[in-house]
């Protein structure tokens, strides 16, 4: 499989990464796209310690942290994504629920919940220990809930 | 995380199914045409660099001798109408000796200056080329040689006009030296020098 064939097997899950941690299906989109144009760039530093779909997620964190630092309020107070394709109602609110936490929360649910990493692999696509991404793990899962019982 | 909130059950990973729009395309065009854009760049860069650098230092024989490691000779090689003295040889790199030398003729006339036969200019890299700056019956001279060579000559001939635009102040066609070598020597070409390189005392570590 090429490099391109590659980066679209995992075309979908970046995208999902961006789309549920920021809510913005636009900037999720350029910054999918920015997160494969910085692959290409770094493939040839790629040397397999990392699985190529926990590489594809580092980069990814690395240019939404980057693109945080750039333009952070905005991205913040984006309105709701309008992605409806069963049970429409629960789904806004599931949604409504996760946008409601903070960004690291959000994040580690995204990782873990959505996008089904492994925790230790999600620590390190949040370049911290995987003890230390536990923790943040059943803290954010604790706060979804009592956001989600609330709403 | 499956979980049952408000008796529905609930789960997160339902939130990956989406549509997700063609991203690795466009990212993948995009990285081409930058590689494309850097690469122009860098080869412009390049060629400029190439064209420019020549140009920014000196890079004749004299200046590259004066940068080079070697020693003062001293030697005089006396001709039937030219003396020349060995000043100093200098190994320029693996494949370059240099040779600095003054040649002085008392047999010329005022409207001439000596000259000696080899490559004049910036080129003077190896084999037998030399620079040449004087006016008259002085000549000062690098020589690039080769190493190991045992012997090298050179021809001396005079030539009217200053092809460096020096001015000479005696009147044309007055003799400049001895009347009586001026009315001995040849036309033009009027002597060759041959330089036994073991006579000079070059010292091994310069020339080999």
């Amino acid at each position: 499989m090429d490099l391109e064939g590659i980066f679209r097997a995992h075309q979908r899950e970046i995208f999902v990464y961006f789309l549920r941690t920021i809510g913005d299906r636009e900037r999720a989109e350029d910054l999918a796209q920015e997160t494969f144009l910085r692959a290409c760039g770094s493939a040839v530093l790629y040397r397999g310690t990392a699985s190529v779909r926990t590489w594809l997620f580092s980069i990814a964190r690395n240019t939404l942290v980057d693109s945080y630092r750039r333009r952070s309020p905005e991205l913040l107070g984006d309105p709701p994504d309008q992605v409806v394709e069963f049970d429409p109602v629960r789904r806004l609110e599931v949604e409504e629920a996760l946008r409601a936490l903070p960004i690291l929360s959000r994040e580690a649910i995204v990782l873990c919940d959505v996008l089904e990493l492994s925790p230790s692999d999600a620590a390190n696509v949040a370049g911290i220990s995987a003890n230390a991404f536990r923790v943040r793990l059943h803290r954010a899962r604790d706060q979804f809930r009592k956001v989600f019982d609330h709403e | 995380m499956n979980d049952d909130m408000n008796g529905q059950s609930l789960r997160l990973a339902d939130l990956a199914e989406v549509d997700s729009p063609e991203v690795v395309r466009s990212a993948v065009w995009r990285f081409r045409r930058r590689v494309a854009v850097w690469a122009f760049w860098i080869v412009g860069a390049a060629i400029v660099a190439a064209l420019i650098i020549p140009e920014i230092g000196p890079s004749d024989l004299p200046f590259r001798m004066r940068e080079a490691p070697g020693e003062a000779i001293g030697t005089v090689i006396h001709g039937q109408f030219v003396d020349v003295t060995v000043m100093d040889v200098r190994r320029i790199d693996a494949k370059t000796v240099g040779v600095h030398m003054l040649a002085m003729s008392r047999a010329l006339r005022a409207d001439e200056n000596l000259h000696v036969e080899g490559c004049v200019g910036p080129s003077a890299s190896a084999g037998r080329c030399v620079e040449q700056r004087g006016a008259g019956s002085i000549l000062e001279l690098w020589v690039g040689l080769l190493p190991r060579d045992p012997s090298f000559e050179m021809k001396f001939f005079s030539a009217t006009g200053d092809p460096e635009g020096h001015l000479t102040r005696r009147a044309p066609g007055a003799p400049a030296g001895d009347p009586e070598l001026l009315a001995k020597r040849p036309a033009v070409i009027f002597e060759t020098v041959t330089f036994d390189v073991r006579k000079l005392g070059i010292s091994d570590s310069i020339w080999r």
